[in-house]
C-alpha cells in the first residue's frame, strides 16, 4: 500500500468517526445548526 | 448588590421595531423585516448598560394585545406572565410603540402597565412621527401614563443610550394605572383614557392625508395592475439571479480549475491525488459555485422584505390562497420558504387558525427553498443550450417554482377540505406598512452572513459526504483494468441494485446513488455528480478536466445513449420540486405541529410523490416521443 | 334598558363598513359580530374616525393614520356612520 493510499484511507476514516459522532451526540439542540435565521444561538 | 443579571423583555406590536431595537442593544443581526410576522419566537440577548451592569434582553413576537389569538403572540404573552419554560419573569417590560400610531399602540401599553411590573416605554419612529405633522409631548405622556417615556429613532440608534440611562438600577417602581381604577369595564376605560392622552400628548393634525405609500398602492394594490407588478417582480428576480451570476460563477469555475491543476501537480497520480481533487475539490466546488445565486437570492428576498411590499404581496395574494383553503396571513410563512422551509414553518405562528397551520405547514417544502438552487442551476442550463440568452433560464426556473407552489395550492385546498372547518371564526387582517427605503447596511450584513454559514456548510457536511463519497466510488477496488472501477466500487453496486427502482424515471443507477445521497442534503447531489462521473484516465492536461457539466453532457449508457436527455432532466427537476430532502425540517415540523405522525406523513407523501411525477412525466413523455 | 333599546335602534340603522362608498370618512358606531374583540385590538374602536380606501373582497382603511386591511366578513361586523 502506497502513502497515498494509506493518507487517503486515514482522511476518509476520519471523516466517517467525526460523522457517526456528530449523529451520536448532536452538538446543538433544537435549531438545524446551518444558518437558517431561527435565531438558535449555541450558549 | 445585585450580582444576578436582570431580564428585560420588549414588547409591543408587530412592525414597532421591537427587533430593531434588540439588533441595536444587543449588537445581534437578528433578523428584521417590513411586514408583521417577521419574529415569531422569543430571541435572547445580552446588553450592558453605561454603568457596566450586564442585562439579558428578550426580543418577543409582537402582538396586538395580551388577548393573545395566534401562537406568535401566546409566546410573548407567556413569557411576560414567566410562563415560557426556561425563562422566568423579566424584571422589566420595555413597551416598544411606534410614534406615529399611538391610538393603537397604546392599546398594547396600557394592558402591560397595568401588569404592575416596572415597566419603560419606548417611543420609537419619531422621526416619522414628525414628518407626518404629528406633535409629541412625551413629557406629558410619560406624566399620564405614570411610567417613563424614551422617544427614539431605533434604526439610527438614536435614542439608544437615554434608553440605557431608563434601565439603570435601580429600576422604575411598579408603575400604578388610574385609569382602571373605579371603572366597570376596562376595554371602554382604557378607550377613552387613550382618546383623552392623544389631544393632548400626540396631536394629529389630518389623520387621512393620502401619503406617497398610498399612491403607491393605488398601483400595486390595483386587482389588475396589482398582479402584473407583482409577476413582473418575481421573473425580473429570477432572470437578474440568473445573468448577474454569470461572471462571478465564471471566477469561482476557473479558481476551482486552477486549484485542481495545482493540487494535481503536487503529487503523482495516486488515491489521495484523486481524493482531493475528485473528491473534496471537485464535490465541494460542485456546490460552491453556485454561491453568487445564492448571495443574490438573499439580496432579493431583503430588499422585498424590507421595502414593506411583502405585506402588499399577501394582500394580493389572498384571493387566490383563499382557493387553496389559506388566507393570505399563510402566504408569509410560504414565502419565506422560498428561503429554507424551516423559518417557514415556524413563521406559521402568526396563523390563528390550528388547521390552517398544519396545512401550510404541510405544504411549505414545496416552496422551493435555496438548497435546490445548486441542483437547479446545474440542470436547467444542460436543457437550453448555453448560448440562449439568460431570459430563456430565468423562464424555466420560474416554471419550476410555480408548479411547486401550484401543487401546494392543491394539496393545501384537499387537506385542508379533509381536516374539516374552523372551529373558532377567523378573518383576514393585516396591517400594511408605510413604504420604506431598503436598510442597506442590515440587507447587506444579512447577505453576508447567509453567504457565509453556505460556505460554512459546504466546508463541513458538504465537504464530509464528499469525501465518503469518494470512498464510496473509489473502493473496493479491481486489479482487472478491463473493468469499469466505478462499478466494482461499493457505490457501483448500490447502483446496481438501485437501478431497476429508477430506471422508469429515465435514471440510471448513477443517477439514483448521487439523488440517495442527496437526502442527506439536496446539495449533495451535485457533489455526488461530480465524484461520480469524473473522469477516469490519468490526466496530464488539466483542461481535460472539465466541469462537472461538460462530464455530465457526455454521459452514456451502457449502450451508448446519451443519459442525461432533456427527458430526464426535466425528471431529475421534478423529483427534487416535490421530494422532502431534509432531515432539520421534518423535525421542526414535528415540533410545530406537536406530532411525529403528521411530519412522517408528510414525509412519506412527499417522496412517495416525487417518484410518481417523476415516472408520469418520463413515460408520459417517453409516450409523447420525447 | 332603554340604552339596549337605543343601540338596537342604532345597530338597525347604521351602515356596515362594506356599504359605504370608496374614500368616504365615517365614524364607527358599533362592532357587533365574533370578529370584533380582534377588530379593537387592532385600533377599529367606537367612536373612531376612519377613511375607507378600497373596498372589494378585502378592504383598505386608514385607522389613525395606518393602513389596514380587512375582510369583508370583518367588515360586515363594523358598523359606521358617516360623517355629515
Amino acid at each position: 500500500m502506497d502513502w497515498q493510499t494509506f493518507t487517503a484511507g486515514a482522511v476518509v476514516a476520519i471523516t466517517l468517526l467525526v460523522f457517526l459522532v456528530r449523529l451520536a451526540r448532536p452538538r446543538r439542540k433544537g435549531g438545524c445548526g446551518h444558518g437558517c435565521d431561527c435565531g438558535k444561538k449555541t450558549r | 448588590m445585585h450580582s444576578a443579571t436582570s431580564t428585560i423583555a420588549l414588547i409591543g406590536n408587530p412592525n414597532a421595531g421591537k427587533t430593531t431595537l434588540f439588533n441595536a442593544l444587543t449588537g445581534a443581526n437578528q433578523k428584521v423585516g417590513n411586514y408583521s410576522g417577521v419574529t415569531v419566537e422569543l430571541k435572547s440577548g445580552e446588553a450592558f448598560t453605561p454603568h457596566g451592569k450586564k442585562l439579558r434582553v428578550l426580543d418577543l413576537p409582537g402582538c396586538y394585545s395580551l388577548r393573545a389569538p395566534s401562537p406568535d403572540e401566546k409566546v410573548a404573552v407567556d413569557a411576560l406572565h414567566g410562563d415560557l419554560p426556561g425563562y422566568g419573569k423579566p424584571d422589566l417590560v420595555v413597551c416598544v410603540l411606534d410614534a406615529s400610531n399611538l391610538e393603537r399602540h397604546l392599546q398594547l401599553a396600557l394592558q402591560v402597565i397595568e401588569l404592575r411590573m416596572p415597566t419603560v416605554i419606548a417611543l420609537n419612529m419619531v422621526d416619522m412621527a414628525e414628518k407626518s405633522g404629528l406633535r409629541l409631548d412625551p413629557a406629558k405622556l410619560s406624566e399620564e401614563l405614570g411610567v417613563p417615556v424614551v422617544p427614539m429613532q431605533a434604526s439610527a440608534g438614536k435614542g439608544i443610550i437615554e434608553l440605557k440611562q431608563a434601565l439603570r438600577f435601580p429600576f422604575p417602581s411598579p408603575p400604578d394605572p388610574k385609569w382602571v381604577q373605579d371603572a366597570d369595564e376596562p376595554d371602554a376605560a382604557r378607550r377613552s383614557f387613550i382618546h383623552s392622552i392623544c389631544e393632548l400628548a400626540a396631536r394629529r393634525p389630518d389623520a387621512h392625508q393620502l401619503t406617497v405609500s398610498d399612491k403607491l398602492d393605488a398601483w400595486l394594490l390595483h386587482p389588475v395592475f396589482g398582479w402584473v407588478a407583482f409577476l413582473t417582480t418575481m421573473f425580473t428576480v429570477f432572470w437578474a439571479i440568473f445573468s448577474f451570476a454569470e461572471i462571478p460563477m465564471g471566477w469561482i469555475e476557473s479558481g476551482q480549475g486552477a486549484l485542481s491543476a495545482w493540487v494535481s501537480s503536487l503529487m503523482p497520480d495516486g488515491d489521495l491525488r484523486s481524493l482531493l481533487v475528485d473528491g473534496v475539490i471537485g464535490g465541494v466546488g460542485g456546490v460552491v459555485v453556485f454561491l453568487p445565486q445564492i448571495v443574490l437570492l438573499f439580496f432579493f428576498i431583503g430588499l422585498l422584505e424590507s421595502s414593506g411590499y411583502m405585506a402588499r404581496a399577501a394582500f394580493l395574494m389572498d384571493g387566490v390562497m383563499a382557493k387553496a383553503g389559506l388566507s393570505g396571513k399563510a402566504f408569509l410563512p410560504l414565502f419565506s420558504s422560498y428561503a429554507c422551509a424551516i423559518p417557514g414553518v415556524m413563521a406559521t405562528r402568526t396563523i390563528d387558525s390550528a388547521k390552517e397551520r398544519l396545512v401550510t405547514m404541510f405544504v411549505a417544502p414545496w416552496m422551493s427553498c435555496s438548497a435546490r438552487l445548486p441542483v437547479y442551476f446545474l440542470i436547467v442550463p444542460l436543457l437550453l443550450h448555453e448560448n440562449e440568452g439568460s431570459w430563456k433560464q430565468a423562464l424555466v426556473l420560474f416554471g419550476i417554482y410555480t408548479l411547486g407552489t401550484l401543487s401546494a395550492f392543491v394539496v393545501a385546498r384537499l387537506l385542508r377540505k379533509r381536516l374539516g372547518p374552523d372551529t373558532g371564526a377567523n378573518h383576514f387582517l393585516l396591517e400594511l406598512p408605510p413604504y420604506r427605503a431598503p436598510q442597506w447596511s442590515y440587507i447587506l450584513r444579512h447577505v453576508f452572513e447567509r453567504g457565509w454559514s453556505f460556505i460554512a456548510k459546504a466546508g463541513t457536511i458538504i465537504l464530509g459526504l464528499s469525501i465518503l463519497l469518494w470512498a464510496l466510488g473509489t473502493y473496493p477496488k479491481s486489479d482487472d483494468e478491463n473493468v469499469d472501477p466505478l462499478s466494482h466500487s461499493a457505490m457501483g453496486r448500490i447502483g446496481a441494485v438501485i437501478e431497476p427502482v429508477v430506471k422508469p424515471l429515465g435514471f440510471d443507477g448513477r443517477i439514483g446513488t448521487a439523488i440517495l445521497t442527496s437526502f442527506a442534503a439536496r446539495e449533495v447531489f451535485n457533489s455526488s455528480l461530480a465524484v461520480i462521473f469524473r473522469v477516469e484516465e490519468a490526466e496530464t492536461d488539466e483542461e481535460a478536466r472539465g466541469r462537472t457539466r461538460d462530464r455530465i453532457a457526455a454521459a452514456t449508457w451502457p449502450d451508448g445513449a446519451p443519459l442525461f436527455t432533456p427527458l430526464t432532466l426535466v425528471s431529475i427537476l421534478v423529483f427534487f420540486i416535490y421530494a422532502l430532502q431534509c432531515l432539520p425540517t421534518t423535525a421542526v415540523v414535528a415540533r410545530e405541529a406537536g406530532s411525529w405522525k403528521w411530519a412522517l406523513g408528510q414525509f412519506a407523501f412527499m417522496s412517495a410523490f416525487a417518484y410518481l411525477a417523476s415516472l408520469v412525466v418520463y413515460q408520459g413523455g417517453r409516450l409523447l416521443g420525447f | 334598558m332603554a340604552s339596549a333599546l337605543v343601540s338596537d335602534l342604532e345597530i338597525d340603522s347604521a351602515m356596515t363598513l362594506n356599504q359605504v362608498g370608496v374614500g368616504c370618512d365615517v365614524r364607527i358606531r358599533i362592532l357587533s359580530g365574533p370578529g370584533c374583540d380582534r377588530l379593537r385590538d387592532l385600533g377599529f374602536c367606537e367612536q373612531l374616525q376612519i377613511r375607507k380606501l378600497a373596498g372589494g373582497r378585502n378592504l383598505i382603511c386608514s385607522v389613525c393614520g395606518t393602513r389596514m386591511a380587512i375582510s369583508r366578513e370583518l367588515a360586515e361586523q363594523v358598523l359606521v356612520a358617516p360623517l355629515a
